[in-house]
Order: structure tokens, then sequence, then C-alpha cells
């Protein structure tokens, strides 16, 4: 190599002018070299969530709404409900281009002025609305409904079980299960001038009482929650009042009973938990309670009586119907061993709507609602039933009849014969 | 904890062996005595900032050179963008002596400079670190054959580079005497290899 060359002597020159520092200056800058690791290391996440931040916001708000809260615009165009009162017949009218429906839920009140709580929905897909009603059912028609918009908190909640009572001359008791949750109620009084369109009026809502007021013979008995307690209804005023209340459990009231025959409340034994009935003949104050020979856990006991001493308890099972009957007002229940032959229609009666009435002439009459249809059974003896053609919908009793709420709705006085009622105009939900 | 004190004591020996051999190393390859003891003192600091990974280090000098070489680099880059952007790209700075240095190793390093980046590299390695042919093809991750072609190109190189100053200039010692040295009689262009 030439002299020139010479790399050894190179660096052992520059080794020999190189000073060596201390050794422990150089921890302060292994600090500075921590602090640009972790700077790095925080800048590599910020960047990575800068990027993934956006796309992940865009995954959580930007998905399409909740079919709730609109109609869905793949399935139709936009819904317009246009605030048009609805012809008395229970479809076919439209809001905008969607049909609409009324469906009668309950009914209430005397034969000559009834009225009727009714569902109008507008069939928006995905998005059904619907307003609980308060309109007149048969006699003069009204051009508006009593009450709108009732018990239900959007158009959207679904409802059921849905119950009208009235409780006093000219004051009536809605209630009923909003999105399955409990029961609510309101209480409305409506005006003697029926002709006089009344404001958007959803009644009050019921609070329960706090004293004990004096009650008359023909006062009745309500529940304002499913199983909960019962209270006396004041007839001059409809004031609510504490009672006693039935040694049973579950309890459930009987409403439509004919004046004098005592309050009837169907429930559970409260220590076996098989169906059980328990009468009151003095407004609450005294209890007789019956434990029917059922099984526990089973559904309550559907209870009806005309006159307050002969009564007949409907156990339902989930292929078969069994049956009681007392003849002493309900003290001592009897079954009745003949059993009552299903149609082939009714393979299952669970989730089944069924409900049964004593009519005037003493004979019996059930009714189980179908798939498709509402069927009926009769027994003129009170022992042998059998298919019968009836109103076509759900039976409720009322004060000196009966109310079928089907399509159309009926009306009779004996349960036998039965006519159209026009139901007054309703008007489509917002 | 231990193994971190036991990391320390290893940087501690690795600075007291090899401190002056990397600065020597580093020195021929930027031209810049100051700049050569600080990047071996950022390898040294950066190995005591990940004591752990020291630890599992074979060869310690290895390791702290090519941390530092690559630090030299990053400057390098970092420098050559910022004189491309602001001096007309003149990245090249004049080599200055060190006292104690004779001024003919200066005019070497000076040479050296003049060489392109991975001819230096490869003859630094080889010539001042003391690493085999084998060792700087796998250090440098080039063939050997490569090497040994860029080592007898650039000795070639340095050759003329040298004799071209000793013949340029009016007497080699008073090119010594001067301060800072700039060897003036190399033309300011940058020998690159052949592909």
């Amino acid at each position: 190599m030439r002299p020139e060359l010479d790399f050894r002597t190179l660096r052992t020159q520059i080794e020999s002018a190189t000073w060596v520092p201390d050794f422990n200056t150089l921890y302060r800058r292994a600090g500075r070299v921590r602090m640009r690791d972790r700077l790095t290391v925080l800048g590599a996440l910020l960047g990575t969530l800068g990027v993934l931040a956006p796309v992940a916001l865009a995954g959580i708000f930007g998905r399409p709404a909740p079919a709730v809260l609109g109609p869905n615009p793949d399935l139709s165009g936009a819904y317009d409900p246009g605030p048009t009162a609805t012809p008395s017949s229970s479809t076919g009218a439209t809001a905008g281009r969607f049909p609409s429906t009324i469906t009668v839920l309950a009914a209430a009140g005397d034969l000559a002025d009834l009225i009727a709580a009714v569902d109008v929905c507008v069939e928006v897909p995905q998005a059904r609305r619907c307003s609980l009603q308060i309109t007149r059912l048969g006699g003069t028609e009204r051009r508006t409904p009593f009450v709108l918009d009732a018990l239900r908190a959007s158009p959207l909640d679904k409802i059921g079980n849905v119950q009208l009572t009235r409780i006093a001359t000219g004051t009536y008791m809605l209630s009923g299960e909003v999105s399955a949750g409990s029961r609510s109620c309101v209480q409305f009084r409506l005006t003697g001038d029926t002709q006089t369109p009344l404001p958007a009026q959803t009644g009050s809502p019921v609070i329960g009482p706090s004293e004990h007021l004096p009650l008359g013979g023909g006062d009745q008995a309500v529940q304002l929650v499913q199983y909960g307690d019962l209270f006396g209804v004041r007839g001059i005023d409809g004031a609510l009042s504490l009672v006693g209340q039935p040694p049973i459990a579950r309890r459930t009231v009987l409403n439509g009973l004919p004046a004098g025959t005592g309050w009837w409340v169907a429930g559970a034994d409260l220590r076996t938990g098989a169906p059980a009935v328990s009468v009151s003949v003095d407004q609450g104050q005294n209890w007789t309670a019956s434990t029917l020979d059922a099984p526990p856990g089973i559904d309550v006991p559907t209870v009806v009586t005309l006159d307050g001493r002969n009564a007949w308890a409907f156990v339902r099972y989930s292929h078969a119907i069994r049956f009681f009957r007392t003849s002493d007002g309900g003290a001592y229940w009897r079954e009745i061993r003949t059993p009552i032959e299903l149609p082939a229609s009714l393979k299952t009666l669970e989730n089944r709507r069924f409900g049964a009435l004593v009519r005037p002439d003493r004979s019996l009459l059930l009714w189980f609602q179908a798939d498709t249809e509402t069927i009926f059974l009769e027994s003129n003896d009170g022992e042998h039933f059998g298919v019968v053609v009836g109103p076509g919908g759900a039976i409720a009793p009322v004060d000196n009849g009966y109310a079928s709420l089907g399509d159309p709705a009926r009306v009779s006085t004996d349960a036998h014969t039965w006519r159209e009622a026009t139901l007054s105009a309703t008007v489509l939900p917002t | 904890m231990g193994d971190e004190l036991e990391a320390r004591e290893a940087v501690r020996d690795a600075y007291q062996a090899h401190y002056r051999r990397l600065v020597a190393a580093l020195y021929a390859l930027t031209g810049d005595h100051a700049e050569a003891q600080d990047l071996v003192q950022e390898a040294y600091a950066r190995a005591l900032a990940r004591p752990r990974q020291f630890l599992d280090v074979a060869d310690p000098e290895a390791w702290l050179r090519t941390v530092a070489m690559n630090l030299a680099r990053t400057r390098w880059r970092r420098r050559r963008l910022f004189d491309t952007l602001v001096r007309s790209g003149r990245v090249a700075r004049p080599v200055e002596s060190v006292p104690g240095v004779d001024p003919n190793r200066v005019a070497l390093v000076a040479a050296l400079q003049q060489l392109s980046q991975a001819t230096r590299e490869t003859i630094v390695l080889h010539h001042l670190a003391d690493m085999s042919v084998h060792e700087v093809a796998e250090a440098l991750g080039v063939p050997v054959g490569t090497v040994k072609a860029r080592l007898s190109r650039g000795r070639a190189m340095l050759a003329t580079l040298l004799s071209d100053v000793e013949v340029g200039s009016p007497a080699r010692a008073d090119a010594a005497r001067r301060r800072p040295i700039v060897p003036p009689a190399i033309r300011p262009q940058e020998v690159r290899d052949a592909p």
C-alpha cells in the first residue's frame, strides 16, 4: 500500500487525538433518546388514531337509521299523514300513499250511548303509526272523537289489553299495556253536548286514592295496574276509594258484571298458586275465596256470572278448557266433567284471546280468537258446548247488552241477535 | 432491573474499549471530527436507552458502529436535502484538521470525502475497522466481489486524488500548514461507483 494510504497511522493518530468524555454525561443524552422514542410511539399512535377514528366514527354514526325512526325509503315513498277525517269503515282509507286501519279494542257504556276505544293506524312499512281514540259506537254519529292519542307516548308504541270501563255516569277509565310494559290508566269525562267537537283531550292519569270513601251497592271495583290492588269507584262522582283486598294472588277484577252481583275477582291461591276466585258483596269489606281443583301456575280463570249466585269459571290449558260451576255465589265450585270439544282450527290455546259470557237466557257463549277468525262455542245447558256462528269479533259486555269488537262492530241486547253498529269519525294519527 | 444494571456496565465497558476506534472510523467517514464524536456518543446513548437490546448484541462494537453509521447516513441525507433546497446541492464541506493528526492523514480523509458514499463506507470498514472483506460484504449487504471492486477502485481513486494534491500544490508542507485544510487542487466532483 502506498504510504499516503496508510490507514493504520490515520486511525492511530485520530484515536490519540480523541478525548473520551465522562461516561456519566451519556445518561442525560440517553434520557433524551428515551423521550424521543416515547414521542415517536405517541405520534404513531395518534397518527393511527387519526386515520382510524374517522373510519370508526363513520361506522358508528354513519349507519342507516333504525327503521323505527321513519319509513324505509327502500320500501316505500315519503309519508304524508294529512289530517283527514276518515269514514267509519274500518279499512280502505289512506294517508298519503299508505292505507289506514281502524281496530275496535274495547267498548263501554249503555247500548244507546256506547263509546269504543279504537286504534287508528297508518300502515307505514316498518313504522306503523297509531292513535288510540275514544269515539261513539252506534247511536248518534259524531264528527270527531272524544279522546285523541290516549295512553301512547309515541305513535309508534304498541298497545295491548286495552280496557274501557264506565266507572260513573259520563266518567270512563281507559287502560292498556303500552309497549308491553305496565298498565297505564287515564280517566275522562264526556260532556253532555256530544255534538260539539272536543279539543284534543287525552284524559288525566289516574292516581291511586289515599282514603276510604263510603260506597254504595252499585259501585264498581277497578284496578289501575295488572294484578294490582282494587279500588272502589264512587258512582256519583267517579272518585276512587281504598277498599279491602281479596285474599288471593294475581288479582284480576271482573268488569262488566251486572249491578248488584258483587265484586268478583279471579286470581291464584296465595299458598298453592292454584286458580282461585274471591267474591265480596259488601264493597270489599269482606271477601270469600275458593280455590279451584286445578294445578298451579296456569292462567287466571275466566269467570262469568249473571246474577251473582250462578257463575262459571273456565280454566284454560294449552290444548283444552276445564270449567267449574258455582250456585252459591262462589263459596263452592264443582267441576263440570263434560269436555269441551274444540274445533280443529284451535290446535292450541296459547297466546289466543279467550272470553266467555252468560246470556240473559242463562246460556253460555265462549269465544276464541283463532288465526284468521273468531270461533264461538255455545252451551244451552251449561255442560255441552257446540260451535255456533257468532258476531265475528271478541265480545265485551256493556250496560244492557254486549258489543262485538269485530269488523264490522256489532251490538246486541241478548248476545243472540246482532246488529251492526256504526263507528263515528276518527282522526288519522299525525 | 438487574438486566438494566448489567447492560449499563456492558455499555460502560464498550465505551472504554471502542469509543476512540469508532470515532476514528466515523471521522474517516464524515470528515468532521466533532460530528464523528457526536455520532458515536449518540450511538452509546441509544445503547443506554435500550439496555436489554444491547445485552443481546453479540458484537457490541459492530452494533455501535452500525448505529453510528446509520445516524451519519440519516444526517447526510438531511443535509443533502437541505443543501439541495438552500445551497444548490453542495453537500461537501471542507475537512478540518484535528490537533495531533498529521496533515497527510487529514488530506487522506479529505480525499475519502471525494469518494462515493458506498466506496467510502467500504474502505472505512475494511481499513479502519479492520473488518475482513466478507464481514464488510455482510455488513453492507453486498456481494464480496462488489466489496473487492470497491476497495480496489477506491484505493486507486484515493491515490489519484492524493497525487493530484502533491502535483498541484507548491509544497506538501505548505499545504499541510494551511488551516483549515481544503484540498484546493481536488476538483469538486464526486467520484461514483460504476454500476
